[in-house]
């Protein structure tokens, strides 16, 4: 009951849902008006040939970022649930005999919940877009590795935002808080501007900052397949070079990651910060 | 004695906030709890319900300690606080389902509860409605409705009826008098409004963190407040008398024998005890 009222205050207020997806608006509306097709430039120089389907592919890598930015924003939006009840000190909650760890639970789960629910969205809306521009569906083993990304995004997202929401305790502040991260999150995920184009500083960030790994996961299963066709005649390491400009893969040194090294990334990263979490909570007597 | 509170003390570094409070209230009782703003009631009120850590002394509801067992004085506990605090965007009936669940009611129980709170308060033409669209008076019907889900034994009511009209005020109180006569529940009360402490109990009224009288509302009035007399002779003078009791009146009646033009005698109210107290004047008596 404590997590359907979460979910309840998160989806009737409006405009906390169209603000936890700003960024993501405007994510659509830099490709819809010029960065899909100053990336597609960038892809054609790079191959050197003007291919069928670049549009698509980058599509792909692009939106595949999109639907990572979903999980972290919409939990962002789903907790100030929790935010708010603490500004208003929610006497009727702490005068009944519920446990506070209970409550506490239910604002996770509520959160997490809500972040599930708007990332399958993003990428149902992703995959329709995909599909109607000429591009495919991944197979059965595809969606099985779509549904490990959004279930270890939204996880990831989760632990992050549920960790840095038990020190905020104003609703304002909060806001300002989710304006930063929706403002930055796009650059470190390698939205607007390819990871490769970074100085090699940056791209240390970003490839250290744990959700870039949730975009790097979409975006292997959305773009991989027709990225192979698309460099079919092109020498492999223009392929690699690619992915890794692109932010499909990271490379740290020698080291390549794939698909299950960033859902390892994504799995200790979530469980350093819950398990942090529950050490402050525990420190706090929540 | 359902509470009992014994020396009671909260301190926020110097500042005393509760200093050294003892009193009783009995059970099935309306048990008034007075004072100006910052007198201590909010502090009080906060301890009692185990939202806030007392600094020193005991207090017990139900004889269950607020300290040691504060999971079983909540369940014996409702608390209609200042202000509202349902979620505006859930109707009625949505923020009770999800305050009942907190006692642990689930299924049937928990519709059955819901159903009873929206009956009693007299809410079943808007229980639907979101509790940001309700107008005020209904918001504390609905705020009521909450503290009383799960049937509790005691019933804090802190300034219920603050910022409602004149008509809205007297709805609530016949309400809660109906449920108190109802159900036999202990209330205590806090109030600006010293009419609606009329029908109290007990009375206690505290200043600056320390009780300063305690007593029924007759008691309270005989020994904090007096009765006036005036009179209007019928050659226009104009003779105030204060009266310990009513029937002093009588012989300064008689000493103005056929010369009053109009006689008038004012009952002493608790608002004047709460006056006298709050202002620092001393027993009248």
């Amino acid at each position: 009951m404590l997590i359907k009222r979460n979910l309840l205050l998160f989806f009737r207020d409006r405009a906390n849902v169209f603000f936890s997806l700003l960024a993501v608006l405007i994510i659509i509306a830099l490709y819809v008006l010029f960065l899909g097709d100053l990336m597609e430039e960038t892809l054609r120089a790079q191959l050197g040939f003007n291919a069928d389907k670049i549009g698509v592919v980058m599509a792909s890598i692009m939106l595949g970022g999109m639907v990572a930015v979903t999980s972290v924003t919409s939990g962002l939006g789903s907790i100030t649930v929790s935010i708010a009840d603490k500004e208003s000190a929610a006497k009727d909650f702490l005068t009944s005999p519920v446990s506070r760890g209970k409550i506490t639970r239910s604002y996770m789960t509520g959160s997490a919940a809500v972040a599930f629910i708007m990332t399958t969205a993003a990428l149902v809306i992703v995959l329709v877009y995909i599909v109607s521009s000429g591009g495919t569906l991944p197979d059965a083993a595809g969606f099985a590795r779509l549904f490990t990304a959004t279930v270890l995004s939204v996880l990831c997202g989760n632990a992050i935002v549920f960790f840095v929401s038990l020190f905020v305790k104003t609703q304002s502040a909060f806001a300002s808080l989710s304006t930063v991260v929706g403002t930055l999150i796009g650059f470190l995920m390698g939205i607007y501007v390819p990871i490769g184009q970074f100085p090699e500083a940056v791209q240390w960030v970003v490839k250290c900052f744990p959700m870039t790994h949730a975009a790097s996961m979409f975006r292997q299963v959305l773009a991989d397949e027709q990225l192979a066709v698309l460099f079919e005649k092109a020498p492999p390491e223009v392929l690699d070079g690619f992915r890794e400009t692109f932010g499909v893969v990271f490379s740290y040194g020698e080291f390549i990651s794939g698909f299950w090294v960033s859902a390892a990334v994504l799995i200790v990263t979530t469980t350093v910060f819950y398990s942090a979490s529950l050490m402050v909570m525990k420190l706090r007597r929540v | 004695m359902f509470i009992q509170v014994e020396n009671l003390c909260k301190t926020y570094g110097d500042v005393k906030a509760v200093n050294g409070v003892s009193f009783g209230a009995a059970e099935g009782s309306l048990f008034s709890f007075l004072g100006t703003n910052g007198a201590g009631k909010s502090t009080t009120i906060n301890i009692l319900t185990t939202l806030l850590a007392k600094t020193s002394g005991t207090a017990r509801v139900g004889g269950f300690d607020i300290e040691s067992e504060p999971e079983k004085v909540r369940e014996l506990i409702g608390v209609v606080f200042q202000d509202s605090v349902l979620d505006p965007l859930l109707t009625v009936r949505e923020n009770l389902a999800v305050r009942a669940s907190l006692y642990g009611l689930r299924g049937t129980k928990l519709k059955s509860a819901v159903d009873n709170a929206v009956k009693i308060t007299d809410m079943l033409d808007y229980a639907g409605r979101r509790y940001g669209k309700l107008s005020g008076g209904q918001r504390r019907r609905a705020d009521i409705a909450r503290a009383l889900l799960h049937t509790p034994k005691l019933l804090f009511l802190d300034e219920p009826t603050t910022g409602l009209d004149p008509k809205t005020r007297r709805d609530i109180w016949r309400l809660i008098r109906e449920l108190q006569k109802s159900s036999g529940m202990t209330v205590f009360l806090t109030t600006h409004y010293m009419e609606e402490a009329a029908e109290s109990d007990d009375i206690v009224v505290i200043q600056k963190g320390e009780i300063k009288a305690h007593g029924s509302p007759l008691e309270l009035k005989t020994r904090y407040c007096s009765d006036l007399l005036k009179i209007t002779t019928v050659g226009g003078e104009f003779i105030e008398h204060k009266l310990k009791t009513t029937v002093d009146a009588l012989p300064i009646i008689e000493q103005y024998k056929g010369n009053i033009a109009n006689v008038e005698i004012i009952n002493g109210t608790l608002d004047d005890v709460f006056l006298n107290l709050t202002e620092g004047l001393s027993d009248v008596n």
